[in-house]
C-alpha cells in the first residue's frame, strides 16, 4: 500500500495538515497523536504493557517502562524512544516491531515535539488505531457505466452522549440498477469540523454539541448528511439490558445449543434469545454470588475469564481481551452489576440495516452494511457493532460479524441482522460480472406481469415463452376446477379462432360449482375440519358435515372473505345451529387457537414466542400472549344434543405472561392495544383481523391463491411469514394484496381473474439457459403434480366411473369430502391432508415409491378402465382403434397423440389381430399407459 | 357384560381393615349375564296409528311367544285381538278412539313371564302411508297426498323424497317423528333433515332440529304458487338408520306458547305463536297432576291439529305476565301479591331481558326455577335475583343438567326484589318464551328407584312376582325440607299379590319392599301406583313413585336423548318358578365390627340344577356384604357374609336376597322371604398392647378386655393378622376375663419388621350360632432380629428369667422388659 501520511492527515482536524517547517511548533494533536494512536498504542496500553511502557496516558507514559523513560525531555538524541525508531529497518530492535517503520516526516516530527519539551496534554487518552481506517478517498474505478445516484446511509446522523458513534456507507447504484459499496471511494467532509472526531475515517464520534453538515462526495456526486450532536459531556453507564444483554446475543452465549438451553449448559442458564433479562440477571448475580460476576475485580468474574478463554470454556473463546464485548461486560461489572427496572429501560421501535437493497455485480464484490437502532425514548444508537448478522443463502451472498456482505454466485440472498427482538433484513442480489443481457420485450398481459418482469430484469432472467392452448386448458381446468376439460370441451377450444378466447375460459370456469368445491377444500384443511368420535376432543360427523356445508354456502355465494372471517372469528352459538362456531371446537386449546388464527389468516408461525422471543421474526413473548389474550374468554358448554357445543363469550379470563405471570392485555399482532371493555374480545379481533389495519391478512390470503397456481408462493411456504423468510417479490405481493383488498371489496374471484390471465401464469413449462435454475420467481410454469383429491377425481373423470365415500352420494367427487377423517387408501398414499393440524405442509405433493406402485400395480386405475368400460363403449359406437386412442390422448392428456405415438400405439392394436377382445384388452392397456404416464400425473 | 350398580353405592364405607376395604371393592366388579327384560319388546311396525281407526301392529322383540296383553300408560287404545308369531314378533290389532290423545304413547308387553320394558307409539290425525322404494331420486318421488303420515325408513345416506301437490297460499306443514321412535343403543337412528322444494329443485325452506322438539324437525311454509313440491326427508349428517314418521299436511304448527303454564286443574286461553298463517288462540284445560309435570296444548286451525303439542307447566301457582318495556330494574314489572308466583314472558327481540319485581319478607325462601328450554322454547335463559338495591343475590345459567336455570332465593330482609332473565347468546324473538316459578320451599318426597344398570334405567323397573314366591325392590326416598320416618304404600296391586315393607327410619333414604304372589293368583299385570309418607300425621307429606323411561340413547356411551316420565309400577303375576329362596332366620344378632354369615337355602325343583345368583339387594346402614353370591350347580345352601361397621345402625332390620337365574326362558329372578337382622352393640371390647420379640422368640401380647354386655360362657379368642411364620394358639375368655395373654410364636424366618393391623375375633356362641366381634383394631407387633453373637450364658439367663415365670402371672409390658433387662446388666 502506498498511503502517504499526508493523505492520512488531509483527514484529520482542518483536512489538510499544512507541513510544518522548522519554526512552526509541533502541535500535539494533529501532528503526535496521529503517529502514537497508529504505530505505538496498540502495544503499549492497558491490555498490553510491553517493556512496561505505556502511551496512552501522559502520566504513565513519562514514568517510563523497564528500560527507564521513554524519553528526556528537548534532549531527543539521549531518548530510547527516539534511538529505537531511527534504526534501520531491518534491525531485530526497531519499533514499530510490526506494520511499516516510520517516515522521514514522522521522525521529524517526533524528534521536534521532543526537543520541544514534549507537550502531552494531562486529560488526553489515546487509542490504538490502524492507519488504514484513515486513509483518503481512493478514485473510483470507471467501469464503463453511469452512476445514476449515491445514498449515503444513515440519511443523517445523530451523535447524543459520549459513548456514542456512527458508521455510514456510501453505496451507489447505476444505471442499470446495481450497486457498488463506494464507501471508500468517498470523501467526507464535515461543514464545522469541531463537533465531531473520527473513530475511522467513516465512523463518527461526537465531540462538542451543535448541528451541522456532513458532506459525502464520490465521483462529482454530492450527498449532504444532517449531522447533530448533542449530550456530549453526558456518559451513560453501562447498562445490562442495553449493552450486556446484546453481547450475550452477538455472541451466542444463549443459544439453544448453548446457555440458552433449557437447562442451560455446564450449569449456567441463560434465557433463550434474551427473553427474560431480570432472569439472566439473577442467575449471573445472585444465583451463585461472587462467582460468576466478580465485583472487587471484574476482569476476574468468571464470566469474563470464560468468554476470553482464560479459563477453559467448552464454548471456546467468544471475544478478545479489550475488545468492545469484553469493555462492556468488564465496565458493567465494575460499576456494580446493576440491572435496571424493566419499566424505566427503553425498548428498539424501530431497526434499521442499510443499504436497503443490494444487486451485487460478480463474485467477491462486498459492501458494508450498517445498522441503526431507533429507541422507545427517541435516541438511536449504530448497533453494527452489536447485531447478529444472517445470511439465508451463504453461496450467493455472505456476511461476516462485522457486517460486511461479499458476493459469490449468481443468485438472491436475503440478508438480515438481528438486534435485541427485532430482526429486518434486505434483498440481495448477486449477478453475473459482465453478463450479456439486454432486457426482453415480453407480452404484458396485466399488472402481475410487469412486477414480475421487473424482477426478472433485476436477475437478468428472460422469462419462457407462452404456453399452448392445450397446454392452457389442461393447466386451467385442474387449478381452477380439479377437473379436466372433456373431449367435447377441448374440441370447442381448440376450435374457438377468439383472440381473448383465454380469458373467457378463464370466466366460463370460475363460474362454475367445482371452483368453489375446490376452495372450499382448500379452506377446510385449513380450519381442519374433521370429525373425531368423541366430541370432547373435537367435533361430531354431524358438525363436520355443517361446519363444511356453512363453508361451501359462503364461498359459493361469493361473500367477501374478510366477512367469511369475521363470521368465523367472532363466531357464537351452537355448533349445529351456527356452525361456524365448529372453529372453536376444532382447537379448544386458548395459546394453540390463538397460534392457529395467525397461521391461517395471518400465515404466521408464532409457535416459538411461547417460550421465548422469536429469534428469526419479530414477534416477543409479549406480542405472543397479548394475543392469546383475545382467546382468554371463549366459553364453552354442552348443548341440547349431546354433540352439540355452545361456544360464547364468558366475559372474564385472563392470559398471564409465563415469565413473571402478569396479565396480558389483547394486542393486536403488530398492531395496538385495543379497547376490549366490555366487548367480546373475539369480535373486536376479527374485526381488525380482516380489515386494511392488519396489512398481514390479506397479504397471506393473496400468497396462498397465488401459491395454488404456481406451486410455490411468493412467500414459501405460505404459512410461514417472517421477517427471515421474505417474499420473493415483494412489490408483487403488495400490489395483489392491495387490489384484493381495495379493488376487489375481498373477492378472490377477481385475485384468480387475474392470476390466471397474466402471461405469467400461461407461459410455457419449456425453461430457457437464463430461467433453467429459477424456482421463485415465476419465470417459467412450474411443472406440478396433481393433489390426492384432484388426482383421483380425474382418474374417475377419464375413466367414466364413480367413487363412494361415506356420507356422500355415489360419485360424488374426492374433492367434495367434507369431513377430514373421511378418507381412502389412494388418498392418504397420495398425501390428502388430514387436517390434524394448520400446517400447510399436510398437503404432500411429493411423489413416492407407494404412489407409483400403487398406480401401476394396485386396483385404482385397473379397477376403474375396466369398471368405467369406456373402451368397450366407444368399440360398440363403432370407433375405430385410432379414434380412441386419440379419444384416451384428449380425455387424459389433453392433446391428440402425435403421429409417432400413434404409429407405435396401432402397431401394438394391431398386433392383436381380428379378435375384437383381445383388441379391447390391448386398448385398455393403451389407456392404462397413459394414466400412468408422468404427463397424465402432472399439471405441466 | 353389563355392570350391576351397587344399590348403596355411596353407602359402602371401606372397613377400617383394609382386608375388607378388598372386599368391598369387589362389589361393584362382580356382574352377570343379565342382560335385557324379560321378555323383550324392542319396538313395533309400523310406529304409530290414526285415531279413530283399527290399526295391525307387529310388535318385535324376544321371548314374547306367551304374550297376554298390551299395557297402555295412557288411555285411549285398546287390542282387539293379539296373536303371537313366534317368540320375536306378535301381531296386534288396535283400536284406537277417536278421541285418543294424538302424539306419544308408551306401551308395553305383558307375557306370562313378566312386563317388558316400555316403548312409544304414536296416534296421528292422518292415515298411515307406507314409504314405496325407490324414492332416493328427485327426479323419481313417491307422490302422496296432503295430510297423510309417512311410516318409512331411512337408510344409510339415502334420502327420501316425496311429491304433493298444493296450492297457492295453502299452509304446507312437516314434522317428522325420528329420533325419538328408534331405540338403537350408542347410536342415533336417524336425526332428521327436512326441505321443501319446488320442481325447480329451489329449497324454500329447510329444518335441521327445531328449538320446540329439539332434533325432530319442523317446517312450515306458505305455498307460494299453485303446483307440485317435493319434501325431502334425510338423516342430517347421512349417518342415521331407522323408522321416521313424517306427518305432511295443511296443518298449523304453531312454535309457541303463552304463557308457557297456568294453575292445575284451570282453563286458561293460550296464545299460540309463530305459525306461518299467524298467531292464534286456543282454550284448555290443565290436569291436576301429570307425570312430567307439564301439558301439552294442541294448536287446531280449520279441524287440523299439529301433530306434536306445545308444551306448558302445570304448577300450583297463579300467572303474572310481562308487560314491555321491562328491560331494566327500573322498568321491572311490579308483582304486588305474595310468592308464590309464575312469571311469564318472551324475549321478543335479540338482546332484550326482562325485569319483574316482587315484595318478600326476611326468611321466605323459594327455589325460582326458569322453564324455558326444557318445554321448547328457543331460550336458554339466565337467571338473576337483586335485592332493591341491585346487589345480585344470586344467578345462574344451567341448572341440573338442562339449559334451564334455577336460583335458589332466601329474603334477607322484608323488600322489594328483583328478577331477571336474560337469553345466554342475547337472542330473542317472538317465539322465546319462558316462565319462572317460585316454588316454596315445602316439605316433598321424590320416590323413584336405583340405577340397577348403568345407562338402562327400566333394568328392573318391571316387578314380576312369581305364583307362590316372591319378589323385592328397592325403592329410594328423598325428603326435601322435612326429616323423619316414611311408610310405603300400595294401594292397589294384581290379585292375590300382597306387599311387605316396614317403617322407614329417618336415617335411611334406601328401603325395599317386598312382594309376594299367592300361589293362587292369576296370571295378570298391570300398571300401579306406590306412594310413600311420612307417619308425622300432624303435617302429612306424601310422595309418589316416578320413573325416567330412557327411550332413546345416542353416542358418547349411550348418553340418555330422550327420555321420558311415569309415575306408575309395572307389577305381574308371572308363571312359578322352577327354585325359590329363604333365609334361615339368624338366632343372634351382628354386633358393631362384628360379622354374621347368612345361611341361604334354595329349594330346587326336579332336575333345575342350574347355578344361582344371589344378590343382597337392600343393606342397613353400616353393612357391607359381597354384591353377589352364587350357588353352584345343585348346590342347596350358601353363607353369605355381613361385616357391620363400627357406626351399623341399632336396629332390627327386614332384609332379603334376590336370586336370579337362566331356566332357558331368560333370566328369572324371585326374593327370599324377609328375616329380621338385628344390629346390637358388641359385648366385649379389646385393646392390643405394643409388643416385641426377637426372631424365634416367643412373643406376648398384652390384651386389655373391656366385658360391655353380659354374656354367658366361654368366648374364643383368635389374634389376626399376625406375620407370616408365627402362630398363636385360639384362647378363651369369659365375662370376668380384664387381662389376657396372647402367646405369639416366631421363627427364624418371621419378617423383621412393625407388623401393624393385628387384631383379634372374639367369638360368643348363643343358641349354636356365633356371634363374631372383630375387636382391639390396630395391635403392633415388632419382630426384631435375631441377636447376632450374643453371649450365650447371657441369652439362656434372659430366657431363664422370663420363662421361669409362670404364663398365669401378669406379663411383662415392652417398658417392664426394658427395664428389667437395664437391671440385671447393671447388676453383673
Amino acid at each position: 500500500m502506498k498511503k502517504t501520511i499526508t493523505a492520512v492527515f488531509s483527514m484529520l482536524g482542518a483536512v489538510s495538515f499544512p507541513l510544518s517547517g522548522e519554526d512552526a511548533k509541533i502541535n500535539f494533536g494533529k501532528d503526535i497523536q496521529p503517529i502514537l494512536e497508529f504505530h505505538c498504542v496498540a502495544c503499549h496500553d492497558a491490555n498490553e504493557t510491553k517493556g512496561g511502557l505505556r502511551f496512552d496516558e501522559a502520566k504513565l507514559f513519562f514514568e517510563g517502562g523497564d528500560g527507564g523513560p521513554a524519553l528526556i525531555k528537548g534532549k531527543p538524541d539521549e531518548s530510547l524512544m527516539m534511538e529505537l525508531v531511527s534504526l534501520p529497518g531491518d534491525d531485530p530492535d526497531v519499533m514499530p516491531p510490526k506494520g511499516r517503520v516510520l517516515n522521514e516526516l514522522e521522525l521529524a516530527k517526533l524528534r521536534q515535539w521532543i526537543k520541544e519539551g514534549a507537550e502531552w496534554p494531562e486529560d488526553l487518552k489515546l487509542v490504538a488505531k490502524k492507519e488504514t481506517d484513515f486513509t483518503s478517498a481512493t478514485p473510483l474505478e470507471d467501469n464503463g457505466k453511469a452512476i445514476a445516484r449515491v445514498d449515503v446511509f444513515p440519511e443523517d446522523i445523530v451523535l447524543e452522549s459520549k459513548r456514542d458513534s456512527q458508521s455510514v456507507v456510501v453505496m451507489a447504484t447505476y444505471e442499470d440498477d446495481t450497486t457498488q459499496d463506494v464507501t471508500s471511494n468517498a470523501t467526507f467532509t464535515f461543514a464545522d469540523p469541531s463537533l465531531v472526531g473520527l473513530k475511522t475515517r467513516n465512523h463518527f464520534i461526537p465531540l462538542k454539541d451543535g448541528e451541522t453538515r456532513l458532506s459525502v462526495e464520490v465521483a462529482k456526486h454530492t450527498v449532504e448528511v444532517p449531522v447533530t450532536v448533542k449530550e456530549t459531556t453526558v456518559t451513560h453507564p453501562v447498562s445490562f439490558n442495553l449493552d450486556v444483554m446484546p453481547v450475550f446475543m452477538r455472541n451466542g452465549c444463549n443459544t439453544g445449543a448453548c446457555h440458552g438451553s433449557a437447562r442451560g449448559q455446564d450449569g449456567f442458564m441463560l434465557s433463550l434469545f434474551g427473553y427474560d433479562p431480570d432472569g439472566d440477571h439473577f442467575r449471573l448475580t445472585r444465583e451463585m454470588a461472587g462467582y460468576r460476576v466478580n465485583l472487587a475485580i471484574p476482569e476476574e468474574s468468571l464470566l469474563v475469564e470464560k468468554a476470553i478463554e482464560a479459563v477453559p470454556h467448552t464454548g471456546g473463546k467468544l471475544m478478545e481481551k479489550g475488545g468492545h464485548a469484553y469493555n462492556t461486560l468488564v465496565e458493567w461489572i465494575a460499576t456494580g452489576a446493576e440491572n435496571e427496572k424493566k419499566e424505566e429501560v427503553p425498548y428498539v421501535t424501530e431497526l434499521t440495516l442499510y443499504p436497503p437493497k443490494l444487486v451485487l455485480e460478480g463474485a467477491g464484490s462486498e459492501q458494508q452494511m450498517t445498522v441503526r437502532a431507533k429507541y422507545s425514548d427517541g435516541h438511536d444508537r449504530d448497533v453494527t457493532h452489536l447485531a447478529v448478522f444472517i445470511t439465508n443463502n451463504e453461496p450467493t451472498a455472505n456476511i461476516d460479524e462485522s457486517g460486511k456482505v461479499t458476493a459469490g454466485k449468481r443468485g438472491e440472498a436475503f440478508i438480515m441482522a438481528r438486534y435485541e427482538t427485532k430482526t429486518v433484513g434486505i434483498q440481495t442480489i448477486v449477478i453475473p460480472e459482465g453478463l450479456e443481457y439486454t432486457r426482453p420485450e415480453m407480452t404484458e398481459n396485466n399488472y402481475i406481469d410487469s412486477l414480475v418482469h421487473d424482477k426478472l430484469h433485476k436477475l437478468r432472467i428472460t422469462p419462457s415463452g407462452n404456453c399452448s392452448d392445450e397446454a392452457f386448458l389442461r393447466r386451467t381446468y385442474l387449478d381452477i376446477l380439479g377437473q379436466l376439460p372433456t373431449s367435447e370441451e377441448y374440441h370447442a377450444f381448440i376450435a374457438d379462432q377468439g383472440d381473448d378466447k383465454r380469458a373467457r375460459k378463464i370466466d366460463e370456469l370460475l363460474e362454475r360449482k367445482e371452483f368453489t368445491e375446490m376452495w372450499v377444500m382448500k379452506w377446510s384443511e385449513l380450519l381442519q375440519i374433521r370429525s373425531d368420535n368423541n366430541i370432547n376432543l373435537g367435533i361430531s360427523y354431524k358438525s363436520a358435515l355443517l361446519y363444511n356445508g356453512w363453508l361451501r354456502d359462503r364461498i359459493a355465494a361469493n361473500d367477501p372473505l374478510n366477512e367469511i372471517v369475521v363470521d368465523l372469528i367472532a363466531s357464537k352459538g351452537g355448533t349445529f345451529s351456527n356452525p361456524a362456531t365448529n372453529f372453536y371446537q376444532v382447537e379448544r386449546d386458548a395459546l394453540k387457537l390463538s397460534e392457529n388464527v395467525a397461521q391461517v389468516f395471518m400465515g404466521m408461525r408464532l409457535q416459538c414466542a411461547q417460550c421465548h422471543n422469536h429469534p428469526f421474526d419479530r414477534w416477543t413473548m409479549d406480542d405472543y400472549y397479548g394475543w392469546a389474550a383475545f382467546f382468554a374468554q371463549i366459553g364453552r358448554k354442552r348443548g341440547v344434543d349431546q354433540r352439540e357445543q355452545l361456544i360464547y363469550n364468558r366475559g372474564s379470563g385472563e392470559t398471564k405472561h409465563i415469565v413473571g405471570g402478569q396479565t396480558m392485555a389483547p394486542k393486536f399482532l403488530g398492531g395496538e392495544t385495543p379497547d376490549v371493555q366490555g366487548k367480546d374480545r373475539r369480535e373486536v379481533l376479527a374485526k381488525w383481523l380482516a380489515s386494511p389495519d392488519n396489512t398481514y391478512f390479506s397479504r397471506n390470503v393473496v400468497n396462498m391463491v397465488w401459491s395454488h397456481f404456481f406451486g410455490v408462493g411468493i412467500i414459501d411456504p405460505v404459512d410461514d411469514v417472517r421477517v427471515s423468510n421474505p417474499a420473493s417479490n415483494p412489490e408483487l405481493l403488495t400490489e395483489l394484496a392491495h387490489r384484493f383488498e381495495v379493488e376487489y371489496n375481498y373477492d378472490f374471484r377477481q385475485l384468480v381473474r387475474d392470476i390466471c390471465n397474466s402471461a405469467t401464469y400461461q407461459r410455457t413449462t419449456q425453461a430457457n439457459p437464463s430461467n433453467e435454475d429459477d424456482l421463485n420467481n415465476f419465470a417459467k410454469a412450474r411443472v406440478r403434480r396433481q393433489r390426492a383429491e384432484v388426482m383421483l377425481d380425474t382418474i374417475t373423470q377419464v375413466t367414466d366411473t364413480k367413487n363412494k365415500f361415506r356420507g356422500l352420494p355415489s360419485g360424488a367427487r374426492a374433492v367434495q369430502i367434507g369431513d377430514g377423517r373421511t378418507t381412502n387408501y389412494f388418498l392418504t398414499t397420495f398425501g390428502r391432508a388430514t387436517r390434524e393440524t394448520v400446517c400447510s405442509c399436510e398437503v404432500t405433493m411429493d411423489p413416492s415409491l407407494s404412489q407409483a406402485l400403487h398406480l401401476m400395480n394396485g386396483d385404482t386405475v385397473t379397477e376403474k378402465i375396466e369398471e368405467g368400460g369406456m373402451v368397450k363403449a366407444l368399440t360398440a359406437e363403432g370407433k375405430n382403434s385410432e379414434q380412441i386412442i386419440e379419444q384416451i390422448y384428449i380425455r387424459a392428456l389433453t392433446r391428440k397423440p402425435t403421429a409417432e405415438e400413434m404409429t407405435q400405439l396401432l402397431e401394438e392394436v394391431n398386433s392383436a389381430g381380428e379378435d375384437a377382445a383381445q383388441r379391447e384388452l390391448v386398448l385398455n392397456d393403451v389407456f392404462w399407459a397413459v394414466l400412468n404416464s408422468k404427463e397424465f400425473m402432472f399439471n405441466h | 357384560m353389563n355392570r350391576m350398580l351397587t344399590l348403596q353405592g355411596a353407602a359402602i364405607k371401606a372397613f377400617a381393615n383394609g382386608l375388607f376395604t378388598a372386599l368391598a371393592l369387589t362389589v361393584l366388579l362382580i356382574g352377570h349375564n343379565a342382560k335385557a327384560a324379560n321378555p323383550s319388546f324392542s319396538t313395533t311396525i309400523p310406529r304409530g296409528a290414526q285415531s279413530g281407526t283399527e290399526q295391525k301392529v307387529i310388535f318385535y322383540g324376544d321371548r314374547l311367544s306367551d304374550a297376554e296383553e298390551i299395557l297402555f300408560h295412557h288411555p285411549g287404545i285398546s287390542v282387539k285381538e293379539l296373536k303371537v308369531l313366534d317368540s320375536k314378533k306378535v301381531e296386534v290389532t288396535m283400536l284406537v278412539a277417536p278421541d285418543c290423545r294424538l302424539g306419544e304413547h308408551h306401551l308395553r308387553i305383558r307375557c306370562r313371564s313378566g312386563i317388558s320394558y316400555a316403548r312409544n307409539f304414536w296416534i296421528s290425525q292422518f292415515p298411515n302411508v307406507a314409504e314405496v322404494e325407490p324414492n332416493d331420486d328427485f327426479e323419481n318421488p313417491q307422490k302422496i297426498s296432503l295430510n297423510v303420515t309417512v311410516e318409512a325408513e331411512a337408510k344409510s345416506e339415502e334420502t327420501d323424497y316425496y311429491q304433493i301437490t298444493a296450492k297457492k297460499g295453502e299452509r304446507l306443514s312437516v314434522e317428522i317423528e325420528g329420533l325419538r321412535i328408534n331405540n338403537i343403543r350408542n347410536n342415533i337412528a336417524i336425526d332428521p333433515f327436512v326441505s321443501i322444494l319446488n320442481k325447480d329443485r329451489f329449497e324454500i325452506a329447510s329444518a335441521d332440529g327445531s328449538s320446540l322438539l329439539k332434533q325432530e324437525s319442523i317446517l312450515s311454509v306458505i305455498i307460494p304458487e299453485d303446483g307440485e313440491y317435493i319434501v325431502e326427508v334425510r338423516d342430517s349428517a347421512y349417518q342415521g338408520r331407522g323408522r321416521y314418521r313424517a306427518h305432511i299436511g295443511t296443518f298449523p304448527r304453531p312454535l309457541a306458547v303463552f304463557p308457557a303454564g297456568a294453575k292445575a286443574g284451570s282453563e286458561m286461553e293460550f296464545k299460540l305463536i309463530g305459525d306461518v298463517k299467524g298467531n292464534f288462540s286456543t282454550k284448555a284445560k290443565l290436569p291436576l297432576t301429570t307425570a312430567e309435570g307439564t301439558f301439552g296444548v294442541f294448536g287446531a286451525q280449520g279441524g287440523l291439529k299439529s301433530p306434536s303439542p306445545n308444551l306448558v307447566r302445570v304448577s300450583e301457582f297463579d300467572n303474572f305476565l310481562e308487560s314491555e318495556p321491562n328491560n331494566s330494574s327500573k322498568e321491572a314489572n311490579p308483582y304486588e301479591g305474595s310468592l308464590p308466583v309464575a312469571f311469564n314472558g318472551i324475549l321478543d327481540e335479540p338482546g332484550d331481558t326482562d325485569y319483574f319485581k316482587f315484595k318478600a319478607k326476611k326468611g321466605e325462601s323459594f327455589r325460582f326455577r326458569v322453564y324455558a328450554n326444557s318445554i321448547g322454547s328457543p331460550v336458554d335463559p339466565v337467571l338473576y335475583i337483586y335485592d332493591s338495591s341491585m346487589k345480585s343475590v344470586g344467578s345462574n345459567d344451567d341448572a341440573d343438567g338442562t339449559k334451564d336455570s334455577r336460583v335458589d332465593f332466601k329474603a334477607s330482609e322484608d323488600g322489594d326484589y328483583f328478577v331477571r332473565v336474560r337469553d345466554m347468546l342475547k337472542n330473542g324473538g317472538p317465539n322465546f318464551i319462558y316462565r319462572i316459578e317460585t316454588e316454596p320451599r315445602s316439605p316433598s318426597i321424590d320416590v323413584t328407584m336405583p340405577e340397577m344398570l348403568r345407562r338402562e334405567l327400566q333394568y328392573r323397573k318391571q316387578f314380576n312376582v312369581p305364583r307362590g314366591g316372591y319378589y323385592a325392590m328397592v325403592v329410594n326416598t328423598s325428603r326435601r325440607n322435612f326429616s323423619g320416618d316414611l311408610v310405603f304404600d300400595l294401594p292397589s296391586l294384581p290379585q292375590g299379590v300382597t306387599w311387605e315393607s316396614g317403617t322407614i327410619p329417618s336415617s335411611v333414604s334406601q328401603f325395599p319392599i317386598l312382594l309376594k304372589a299367592a300361589s293362587d293368583a292369576p296370571i295378570a299385570g298391570g300398571m300401579y301406583d306406590l306412594l310413600v309418607k311420612n307417619t308425622d300425621k300432624d303435617q302429612p307429606v306424601e310422595g309418589k313413585f316416578k320413573q325416567a323411561l330412557d327411550l332413546v340413547r345416542g353416542p358418547q356411551n349411550g348418553v340418555e336423548y330422550y327420555t321420558r316420565r311415569h309415575d306408575k309400577l309395572p307389577v305381574s303375576v308371572v308363571e312359578e318358578m322352577p327354585f325359590s329362596i329363604t333365609i334361615e332366620q339368624p338366632k343372634v344378632p351382628i354386633v358393631r365390627n362384628g360379622s354374621m354369615k347368612l345361611k341361604i337355602h334354595a329349594n330346587r325343583s326336579e332336575g333345575f340344577d342350574q347355578k344361582i345368583t344371589t344378590r343382597l339387594i337392600w343393606k342397613p346402614p353400616g353393612i357391607t356384604s359381597p354384591s353377589t353370591v352364587v350357588f353352584g350347580e345343585k348346590e342347596n345352601t350358601i353363607e353369605y357374609e355381613l361385616n357391620a361397621s363400627g357406626s351399623a345402625e341399632i336396629n332390627s332390620w327386614n332384609v332379603t336376597v334376590i336370586a336370579e337365574a337362566d331356566a332357558g326362558k331368560g333370566v328369572m329372578v324371585t326374593a327370599a322371604p324377609f328375616v329380621k337382622l338385628s344390629v346390637e352393640e358388641p359385648f366385649v371390647e379389646m385393646k392390643l398392647n405394643l409388643t416385641t420379640a426377637r426372631q424365634g422368640e416367643q412373643a406376648n401380647m398384652l390384651a386389655n378386655v373391656t366385658k360391655l354386655r353380659d354374656f354367658s360362657g366361654q368366648a374364643d379368642v383368635q389374634l389376626v393378622a399376625i406375620p407370616a411364620h408365627a402362630t398363636v394358639p385360639v384362647m378363651k375368655i369369659d365375662q370376668g376375663t380384664t387381662e389376657l395373654s396372647l402367646p405369639v410364636q416366631t421363627s427364624e424366618k418371621t419378617p423383621v419388621g412393625q407388623h401393624k393391623n393385628l387384631f383379634c375375633t372374639v367369638t360368643i356362641s348363643r343358641d349354636g350360632e356365633p356371634i363374631v366381634h372383630r375387636v382391639g383394631m390396630g395391635g403392633i407387633l415388632r419382630v426384631d432380629p435375631k441377636p447376632k453373637e450374643a453371649p450365650k450364658t447371657e441369652a439362656v439367663e434372659t430366657k431363664v428369667v422370663v420363662s421361669n415365670k409362670p404364663v398365669s402371672e401378669k406379663p411383662l409390658s415392652r417398658l417392664e422388659q426394658l427395664r428389667m433387662e437395664a437391671k440385671q446388666q447393671a447388676g453383673e
